[in-house]
């Protein structure tokens, strides 16, 4: 533990330079986890030893510099200057020098000894940066000491370039601000220095940078203390004498001058050329363009739901074959085995939960291939020139910009969208992009549109669940539109860069990480939402409260659920999908939308498994891994037709049992005009309330009126949407 | 004075400027933009810094559409867009 002898070391960084890494590095397992004083950030401080000295090490918050923007920058800034630790280990990143060495400067500037660690080296070598760290310490008086944090390089060597600075003369780094400034700087230093409350602050030079910066964290400090009022005011006179003097802001010049002297020095010492255009930028100026970043965001859109729509029904098939075939048969088997079968039991585990959760699970290939795509897109950097384009057109029509941050997030699921609506800062702007969002098509929905899509529009499936996600988008925008200029009228926006990270090649482990994680919680959202709402709707469809049935042996159009479902179903009739099956999913949507497919797998009951003969179990065994395989060759034969090379063709022609009575079902409640009732289910499935779960967070999020508003608007703008289709398509003579 | 150019050029956009943007608009290459606003930034001229990351502490295992959402951790589901969007201060809260 510490004791009193313990000298106390800070590590200080900006964000993401590899300071926790580093500080890993040296304190191994010995760390404490507290939090800073009044504060909810979490304070990590751990010790070491070297050459039989002991040193007490904080780990300080990342800050891009000591005039504190953040809560974060200002614990750091606030405990160097008034801890004054006895060195200050400061991680920059050698691939951004220059970047990092405003940090550097300005701890320099408040005369604490410091061991710079020259951190990433690793990436700068890959780049062909080189440093020359003998020129950097010489320019900034401190030790130079070259690491690669995160294998652990270099730490020894800041252990011992710690003990020998310790106990060193601390040198002030003086940068020229020029004749101005420097001449402000003296008048201010003179009156600090004549008040020795404000002269014990720390170096008289510092204090007087800090205020000409305007920084708070010293205002408020000098303020505090005798004649601190008189030092201010003698600042707030030489700010407004720069200002004057030079025609521009104080902190303006200060940040300018540094600018230089920073640049003049990494010139220096990386013998750098002007940086040139990288390949990414190029690439930018095209992905990003006003009028043609567009067409690409369309076209990548349209790859990523081809791979997703096409590419995996070979895999969809094998799933679905292999739940309703021998899966099916095996539990029916084992239920026999035990006795239990034949009665209302065998039909909750057939009929309830193997037909519920097994039509959900069918779709895990599909959702395998999206958040592949999506991963793919993230990690290589696509995604945020899609969101600054996204941007760009909703910005046009009134939509504050930032707010596609959470709709960006609405494509993978409505519930963290809405949460990540706390990224706005106004009220007004959280609002609107939280009512918005939920228009995003959610990888939920996904197969519903596959499974409707298979069955009406199976030679252009991948075009139909195409114009699905460009009709959620172009609702938003247009909902967007019509609030922003009405209800929710737009103040002044804070203008704000956004920086784009280079372009990359995925990195396989990330990708897949991504990838497993987000199936898997498809995956265990199919064992527990979606099983439990199986069963409720298996409980509900056993209940007789019309005929003579008993409990599970009735005619599921005497059930409860039958019952609820008829008193919904003329609503949906002029939407063409009025038949209660209809009505009865979609209602049970409300508690997601995977379970749409399987009320539908559930209604539509249909027992594929007793047609057949039952194979024996090495047989099915047999099957399954064969059929995998054939899966696997139509995949990869699938794959040219992705960019339009159509060599076979793959469709099944002959439809699952499901797939028939879907196909009945609409074309009866439809008058025979299947294809636009389905069409208008998707549509409504599109645009209704994504889920209970997304409608909890916007009553977490905006309060229990703005819920009821979202969630009859989407209603309405549903039912409205399905009409204009199947009304609409009906009067041009379509379908 | 080309960080100040670089800050008014900012300050006339509402709402999303790219680097790239502005890089073209003041005829110098996207990394020197980059330098810049880290000088802007670290200078305390441009402020918080904007992610999804940091909001989704509310919403762990949202799986697909599940029906809670407890408890800090990561959501799975987030779509990371993994971008840096600096703020500009308004000058205002910064006069003395
Ligand atoms: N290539 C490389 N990566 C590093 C190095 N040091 C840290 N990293 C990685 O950089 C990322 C950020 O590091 P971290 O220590 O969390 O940064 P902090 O935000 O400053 O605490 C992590 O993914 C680290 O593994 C290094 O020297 N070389």
């Amino acid at each position: 533990m510490s004791g009193a002898n313990d000298r106390r070391i800070a590590i200080a960084g900006c964000p993401n330079a590899g300071k926790t890494s580093l500080f890993n590095q040296l304190t191994g397992a010995k760390q404490k986890v507290g939090n800073w004083p009044g504060q909810t950030v979490e304070q990590f401080s751990g010790e070491f030893t070297v050459a039989d000295e002991r040193f007490e090490i904080v780990d300080l918050p990342g800050a891009y510099g000591l005039v504190a923007v953040s809560a974060e920058e200002a614990i750091a800034a606030t405990y160097l200057a008034e801890e004054r630790p006895e060195v200050v280990v400061t991680v920059a990143d050698a691939s951004n020098l220059a970047g990092s060495l405003h940090l550097v400067a300005q701890i320099a500037e408040l005369g604490l000894r410091q061991v710079v660690a020259l951190n990433m080296v690793d990436v700068a070598e890959r780049r062909g940066i080189e440093i020359d760290e003998e020129r950097l310490s010489a320019a900034l008086g401190v030790e130079v000491v070259r690491t690669v944090a995160r294998r652990g390089v270099g730490t020894a060597d800041v252990k011992s370039a710690i003990a020998r600075a310790d106990g060193r003369q601390s040198p002030q780094l003086v940068i020229d601000y020029g004749p101005v400034v420097e001449r402000h700087i003296g008048r201010l230093v003179e009156d600090i220095l004549a008040r020795p409350a404000v002269a014990a602050v720390g170096p008289a030079r510092w204090t007087a940078l800090q205020l000409l910066a305007g920084d708070a964290a010293m205002r408020t400090r000098i303020g505090a203390l005798p004649a601190g009022d008189e030092v201010l005011a003698a600042a707030a006179a030489d700010r407004d004498g720069i200002a004057a003097e030079s025609g521009f802001a104080a902190e303006m010049v200060l940040a300018e001058r540094r600018f230089e002297w920073i640049t003049r020095l990494v010139g220096a010492m990386t013998g750098s050329q002007e940086p040139g255009l990288l390949w990414s930028d190029r690439m930018d100026r095209v992905l990003t363009h006003r009028f043609f970043g567009i067409p690409v965001f369309l076209g990548v859109m349209w790859i990523v739901l081809r791979v997703t729509a096409d590419v995996t029904a070979p895999y969809l098939d094998w799933v679905d074959a292999t739940v309703s075939g021998p899966m099916s048969r095996w539990a029916v088997g084992l239920l026999g085995l035990v006795g239990a079968d034949g009665g209302w039991f065998e039909s909750l585990i057939v009929d309830g939960v193997l037909a519920g959760v097994g039509a959900v699970l069918v779709f895990v290939p599909v959702l395998f291939a999206l958040y592949l795509m999506l991963a793919l897109l993230e990690d290589s950097g696509y995604m945020s020139r899609a969101a600054a384009v996204m941007d760009r057109a909703m910005r046009a029509v009134g939509i504050p910009g930032k707010a596609f941050l959470p709709m960006m997030v609405g494509f993978g699921c409505t519930v963290p969208a809405i949460y990540a609506t706390r990224t706005l800062d106004s009220s007004r702007d959280r609002l609107l992009t939280g009512l918005l969002t939920p228009f995003m098509s959610c990888g939920a929905r996904l197969p519903v549109y596959i499974l409707l899509a298979a069955v009406f529009y199976a030679d252009s499936k991948s075009m139909v669940v195409f114009a699905m996600y460009l009709l959620g988008i172009a609702v938003a925008v247009l909902i967007g539109f019509l609030l922003s200029k009405t209800a929710l009228r737009e103040d002044d926006p804070t203008p704000f860069v956004m920086v784009l990270p280079e372009f990359r090649l995925p990195n396989t482990r990330t990708v897949w990480a991504l990838v497993r994680q987000r199936t898997g919680s498809f995956i265990k959202g199919a064992g527990t939402t979606i099983l439990l709402a199986s069963i409720a709707v298996w409980l509900l469809l056993a209940l007789p409260v019309t005929g003579d049935g008993g409990f599970a042996d009735t005619e599921i159009e005497n059930s409860a659920f039958g019952a609820v479902s008829k008193g919904v179903a003329p609503v949906l009739d002029p939407l063409g999908f009025g038949e209660w099956e209809q009505s009865g999913s979609l209602l049970s949507g409300f508690v997601a939308k995977e379970v749409v497919v399987s009320t539908v797998a559930q209604l539509y009951a249909v027992d594929e498994t007793a047609a057949e003969d039952a194979p024996g179990f090495a047989a099915d065994l047999a099957d399954v891994g064969t059929s995998f395989l054939e899966a696997g060759a139509d995949t990869l034969r699938a794959l040219p037709a992705v960019i339009g090379l159509d060599f076979i063709d793959l469709e099944d022609d002959t439809p699952t049992a499901l797939q028939a009575a879907v196909r009945t079902s609409f074309e009866d409640s439809s008058g025979g005009r299947g294809q636009l009732a389905a069409l208008g289910f998707m549509v409504f499935v599109l645009l209704y309330t994504p889920c209970m779960a997304a409608v909890a967070a916007f009553r977490q999020e905006f309060g229990t009126r703005w819920m009821w508003v979202s969630v009859i608007g989407q209603f309405a703008i549903a039912w409205a949407g399905a009409f204009i289709v199947f009304q609409g398509g009906r009067l041009v003579g379509l379908g | 004075m080309r960080l100040a150019a670089l800050l008014n050029e900012i300050e006339q956009s509402s709402g999303l400027v790219l680097g790239v943007d502005l890089a073209r608009r003041l005829g110098v290459p996207p990394a020197e933009v980059a330098a810049m606003l880290t000088a802007l930034r670290a200078s305390g001229r441009l402020g918080t810094e904007v992610a999804v990351a940091p909001a989704m502490g509310d919403c762990s295992s949202a799986g697909s559409c599940s029906m809670s959402c407890p408890g800090p951790g990561e959501c799975s589901l987030v779509i990371d867009v993994s971008l840096t969007a600096l703020e500009v201060r308004r000058s205002e809260t910064r006069v003395s």
